[in-house]
């Protein structure tokens, strides 16, 4: 079996990965992820207004345009509204961005003042009109989130030693190589792009590499497995071992990766600018693990299956059964053997 | 199993689904009375706040949360300043308060309290003020609240926002006046609070030499207790202090922090045990309330330094104002969710009917069954809730799912074009599958389940999600799909063209 292009690269792809994941790992130190939407500084201009007067519909609406109007000239990056229960007044809130000049924020607070004053809207009903700086303590998840990188971590090992008992050490060294790898480079993808993503986000995404990771890696091992009960395909080296088992396999990994990608882009698509923020990122994951399984994790595999072959083939256990597969092969070409 | 067998499993199993497709999704009129309408369980379902829908009580559940805003002792709102200085009437008490405070960007600071000579915010001021946001940090963080912000405006107030579950509508409300005490654990003791004197600490020691910290607990009638632990110094101390209860015929421990009574508990024996269980007959505790309550309490006796290392005198936050919000993505979120599931549902069972004909059906059902399960376990289980991850979740799951069940398939089809009779091949496809399939669904449960039982909040749902599903996954799949193939393929003599599996030369003629 002559061995494929691709796994002679190890070197291309551990130089790719070294690449993305060092860079990665250096933005994630000095700027972190792009947690833009979750506002960790932002200007807010609260405008609130007394619903103990009667106030119509039509001159609610009036005094939504008007705030509208207003902040026609800086950008909004979300609007909301609500019922201030201590003050008894409606509320409507604004979110800046924390570049919006000190002037802007001024010009706005009292163009909005200003024009419900001219209108007339709310004679005899307070209205208030704030702007506050805004500033998240992004601190308050941080538990969050090296326990959550602590219970990936344990959760891919355990996975991990299934497999290694399934499958074979060798096996379970490369994966854990691969979900780390994936991890780690999904999150460096996240860094290095600048993708906006929710705080929490980015160790959900790394949990979906290292997932999609296992699981691709996982069909690897069966066909590997295959290779080593199939009489005839023993004696293969441990680069047309993975030979094998990539082409038994590499189909399989591209229509999962393809589903698994179509399945966030459309679902997130579809879905509400929220939920789309978390939905579309997700294909990054996929992509990334569907790229490690197809390319750096045989090539990887290669060294590490000749080093465990070797081990095996030095601690020899003195005892050789016969095993299922030759039992089986012989039962198969000798039919007077009675079944079992 | 033979067809009239085959056809009464059939008609069953699609009664079963039907009936609780029928409980999962539609909702039906009551009949009159005070309830007009039974909603079905998805409604039921907890969802993420940020989703936004509108359902319950005259829709009366739509998503949001609370935000509140926390100013610290002698700060105001430029805004309140304002107004207040506007409703006064002319006169020395208006210009007096006009000279009291000074206004910094959008706050007005009480000069006298919190600003220096050269009118700048004292270091003492600073360091209540960063003590208080720790506080507030660490108690809001112990209550492990999806979707919780808390945030500095203008530099020296404190804004909370807890989403707005529907289970827990209000629940996290009452914490925001609760965590705004700041100071010192003390417990007193005496017939009034006018007249209760320290019980603990004893002078010059610490509250944590005495009290061990807090917690909840449930009984069986579900009511919820806060449990407050002594040490053995404490249990002997507060022994002593109120051994003379009996004779006076009752007292009350009052549990301070800071100036402001958090619990008032009246005893008519001594208090001699190492624990006490506080719960409140006339009000009884929300599970939430009793959580606030003991987190409020443990970290203040455990406090890594207490607030008089850090300042003299009182301080406390003040509660200005609390705004119920409506929804972050929108009130249509949840409904185009909705969509989105529908349209990948579609699309799923299309690839299903197109490739492998009318066992498109044995998908169908197996699907069905998965979802239906996975759904009622999401509205029995309280601490899931619809969200954008576990609904990635499911999506993952159901991904799992269809491969798993293209995966037998497409064996089962080579196994047929090889000569095989159907049911050899559909045998023949589960038994070389089966182990490929209980490895993938096994490792994606476990590594979730664990990675449930460590992380916190968001991964700890979308965790526990993958895993459930996983799990359902494989039951479906090994179960319930080999299952409905084998009733399903009783009914049709061209079993082949059932499955839209084509033989080379032969037409399946087969039974």
């Amino acid at each position: 079996m002559k061995t494929k292009r691709p796994f002679k690269l190890l070197p291309v792809w551990l130089a790719i990965s070294a690449a993305v994941i060092i860079a990665g790992i250096i933005l994630m130190c000095i700027l972190g992820f792009n947690t833009s939407p979750d506002r960790e500084k932002s200007y807010l201009v609260e405008v609130r207004y007394d619903v103990s007067v009667q106030i119509s519909p039509e001159k609610v609406e009036k005094l939504e345009s008007i705030c509208d109007g207003a902040l026609g000239g800086v950008k909004v990056l979300d609007e909301n509204e609500g019922y201030d229960s201590t003050l008894d007044m409606a509320y409507l809130s604004y979110t800046l961005p924390a570049d919006t000049s000190a002037e802007a924020l001024t010009s706005v607070q009292d163009k909005i003042t200003a024009d419900i004053a001219a209108a007339e809207l709310l004679s005899g009903a307070e209205i208030r009109v704030e702007s506050h700086a805004v500033e998240s303590l992004g601190g308050l998840y941080y538990e969050s989130i090296w326990r959550g990188a602590v219970a990936l971590t344990v959760g891919v090992v355990v996975g991990l030693i299934y497999i290694g008992v399934r499958f074979g050490v060798g096996c379970a060294v490369t994966g854990l190589c691969l979900a780390a790898h994936d991890a780690a480079f999904t999150l460096s993808l996240f860094a290095i792009t600048r993708i906006p993503t929710y705080f929490y986000a980015p160790l959900l995404f790394a949990t979906i590499a290292a997932v999609f990771s296992l699981v691709f890696w996982l069909l690897h091992c069966m066909k590997l497995r295959d290779a080593k009960q199939d009489p005839a395909l023993r004696s293969l080296d441990a680069a047309d071992a993975v030979a094998y088992a990539w082409e038994g396999s590499w189909k399989k990994i591209v229509i999962l990766a393809a589903a698994g990608i179509a399945i966030f882009a459309i679902a997130g698509g579809i879905a509400a600018a929220g939920v789309r923020l978390f939905l579309m990122p997700a294909v990054l994951p996929v992509a990334v693990a569907a790229y490690s399984s197809l390319l750096l994790g045989p090539s990887l595999h290669i060294p590490v299956k000749a080093a465990f072959d070797k081990f095996a083939a030095k601690h020899k256990p003195r005892y050789f059964g016969k095993k299922k597969a030759e039992k089986a092969a012989e039962a198969e070409a000798d039919p007077s053997t009675p079944e079992t | 199993m033979g067809k009239v067998k085959s056809a009464i499993c059939l008609a069953l199993a699609t009664l079963i689904i039907a009936a609780l497709s029928f409980i999962c999704f539609v909702a039906l009129p009551a009949g009159g009375g005070s309830i007009t309408q039974f909603d079905p369980v998805v409604t039921w379902i907890d969802k993420d706040a940020n989703l936004g829908v509108e359902y319950g009580a005259n829709d009366s559940y739509r998503g949001g949360g609370y935000l509140a805003t926390l100013y610290p002792e002698g700060v105001i709102s430029a805004a309140e300043f304002r107004d207040n200085l506007n409703s006064m009437q002319e006169g020395k008490e208006k210009t007096e308060y006009a000279e009291r405070y000074t206004q910094i960007g959008n706050l007005c600071f009480d000069a006298e309290e919190n600003l220096d000579a050269e009118g700048k915010v004292t270091e003492e001021f600073v360091n209540k003020f960063n003590y208080a946001k720790d506080r507030l940090t660490e108690r809001y963080e112990r209550m492990n609240i999806e979707g919780f912000r808390l945030d500095v405006a203008d530099g020296y107030a404190l804004r909370v926002f807890v989403p707005q579950a529907a289970s827990t509508a209000g629940a996290y409300a009452s914490t925001f006046s609760l965590f705004a005490n700041m100071g010192d654990l003390e417990v007193q003791f005496g017939s009034d609070e006018a007249s209760a004197t320290t019980a603990l600490p004893a002078t010059g020691k610490s509250i944590g030499e005495y009290v061990k910290g807090a917690s909840t607990a449930t009984d069986g009638a579900g009511t919820h207790y806060v449990v407050i632990n002594f040490t053995s110094a404490g249990q002997e101390r507060l022994a002593a202090r109120t051994a003379d209860v009996a004779s006076s015929g009752s007292g009350t421990l009052f549990f301070k922090v800071g100036e402001n009574t958090v619990i008032s508990l009246s005893i008519t024996s001594a208090v001699e045990d190492d624990s006490l269980y506080i719960s409140n007959p006339s009000s009884p505790f929300s599970a939430e309330a009793a959580e606030a309550l003991a987190i409020l309490i443990d970290t203040t006796a455990n406090a890594a330094t207490p607030a008089s290392d850090v300042y003299d005198g009182d301080f406390s936050l003040n509660l200005d104002s609390v705004v119920t919000m409506r929804a972050l993505y929108g009130d249509s979120a949840l409904v185009y969710m909705y969509i989105a599931f529908g349209v990948l549902f579609v699309l799923m069972m299309a690839f299903f009917f197109v490739r492998y004909g009318l066992l498109g059906f044995v998908h169908l059902y197996t699907y069905l069954f998965f979802l239906l399960v996975t759904l009622l376990c999401m509205w029995s289980l309280s601490f899931i809730t619809v969200s954008a991850y576990t609904f990635a979740a499911v999506l993952l799951a159901s991904l799992l799912l269809s491969a798993s069940q293209a995966f037998v398939y497409e064996r089962a089809r080579k196994e047929y074009v090889a000569g095989k009779t159907m049911s050899a091949a559909v045998k023949n496809a589960y038994k070389s599958t089966f182990w490929h399939i209980f490895d993938l669904h096994i490792v994606v449960a476990g590594v979730s389940f664990i990675t449930y039982a460590i992380a916190l909040t968001h991964l700890s749902g979308f965790a526990f999600m993958l895993g459930l599903c996983s799990l359902f996954s494989g039951i479906s799949v090994l179960a319930i799909g080999r299952f409905m193939w084998m009733i399903m393929m009783r009914f049709t003599t061209k079993q082949g063209k059932f499955c839209n599996f084509k033989r080379k030369e032969v037409e399946d003629d087969e039974d």
